[in-house]
């Protein structure tokens, strides 16, 4: 049961891995990543690594995937402010084309 | 081009300079101050052609250099692979003797139960001791990239900062706060555990250090910075962060002296199996998991708001 367990996982964790790369979206890629370190540290809990486990489930899963949005929400802050002018300036130069 | 001494070129690097150890850049532009005059003389061309070749020549040369470091750097690695002892044979026996040394005297020799952490604690405490001033080293690198300062902000920055923060203590979602209110003390209870019962049980200061920085993190994100700031503001970050390291150091650097010179440690091991025992295994947890927590603190709250 356990093998079979364990086999489901690692398949798991290479489709993981692998969606993780694909994804072209920030925010979906962090949550793989997090389902990643979820499916690990069940597989160290197979091997008998209790240890290493407890660390990934909180350092790998909780505080990585943390730090992980918040850069991600200051990112799209500064895109906002970025784009917000170029848009505006779009938009004053339609009317204005409109006017004319 | 004047040229500028090193220091000059480091305070520039420091001010957002992104190319100040390009002091032979005069190289660098004169093909690119030369394009603008070729099409002003067409007869140019030729010369100016031969420049833009050779430039693109010497960053061939570079990539073929780079490549070839690499490749050796790379044979180098596999011939080391080839040359190291085959996995789980019987004549690695050094290893062999290391580990069996652990697992047979590790608990009458350092008193933990959990021999994992008698390993990396006392008999691998030099390299841990290490790992916890890189834990250091990284939170005062975010500090000093990250912190708001006079420097970095203008007054504007400051009101648009406060303004978010009103919004969201306006809008503070109602079910992330009762839910928090439920889960903060089990959380925190959990967290003191692992880190207290390091020597007993799988766990220990890494591990229960970030339950309780994820705790602290939780906190924040549902009652908000002020909330936190009222028992964890920038003087206990310091003194807790540095305190914990300066006692993990004395400790390991005592451990050290004694178990080097052969003299009679003085910290009782007590009884294996009892909280109260293993020397000084549980206060460097202790001092890990507090520094641990106030780095993954930091680490959130000075990438998401720029000020503790």
């Amino acid at each position: 049961m356990a093998a079979v367990i364990q086999t489901i996982l690692l398949i798991g964790l290479i489709v993981c891995a692998v969606a993780a790369n694909f994804t072209r979206k920030l925010l979906p890629t962090v949550i793989i990543y997090a389902t990643f370190g979820t499916m690990i540290s069940v597989i160290w809990l197979l091997l008998r690594a209790p240890d290493l486990a407890i660390t990934e489930a909180a350092v790998g899963v909780g505080i990585d995937s943390i730090l992980f949005l918040v850069a991600i929400r200051r990112m799209s802050r500064l895109d906002k402010t970025g784009e917000e002018t170029p848009q505006e300036t779009a938009e004053e130069t339609g009317e204005g084309a409109a006017e004319n | 081009m004047k040229t500028d001494n090193w220091f000059q070129r480091l305070v520039r690097w420091t001010n957002g300079d992104s190319k100040p150890l390009h002091e032979p850049q005069a190289h660098v532009e004169f093909p690119k101050k030369e394009t603008p005059e070729a099409p002003e003389a067409p007869f140019e061309k030729g010369p100016s052609l031969l420049k833009s070749s050779a430039g693109e020549i010497t960053n061939f040369s570079l990539m073929v250099v780079s490549m070839f470091c690499c490749g050796v750097l790379i044979l180098v690695l596999l011939l080391t692979v080839a040359y190291l002892p085959r996995f789980g044979s019987s004549y690695n026996a050094p290893v062999n003797e290391v580990s069996q040394r652990y697992v047979e005297q590790g608990v009458q020799e350092v008193g933990a139960t959990n021999l994992v952490t008698n390993i990396i604690l006392v008999y691998r405490g030099f390299d841990t001791y290490g790992e916890s001033c890189v834990l250091f080293l990284g939170a005062t690198a975010v500090i000093m990239l990250m912190a708001i300062d006079r420097n970095n902000t203008t007054k504007k920055d400051l009101e648009e900062l406060e303004e978010t923060e009103k919004m969201e203590s306006k809008n503070r979602n109602q079910i992330i706060r009762h839910v928090t209110m439920i889960l903060m003390p089990i959380i925190f209870l959990y967290g003191l555990y692992i880190l207290c019962n390091g020597h007993l049980s799988p766990g220990g200061g890494f591990a229960g250090g970030s339950i309780l920085g994820g705790a602290l993190i939780l906190c924040e994100t549902a009652f908000g910075v002020k909330k936190v700031h009222s028992f964890f503001n920038h003087k206990v970050y310091h003194i807790i962060k540095v305190g914990a390291l300066i006692l993990y150091a004395v400790l390991i650097c005592y451990t050290i002296f004694v178990g080097a010179n052969g003299l009679e440690n003085i910290i009782p091991l007590g009884k294996p199996g009892s909280i109260l025992s293993a020397g000084i295994i549980l206060p460097i947890n202790v001092a890990v998991g507090l520094e641990v927590a106030c780095t993954m603190y930091a680490f959130y709250i000075y990438f998401g708001k720029g000020n503790l």
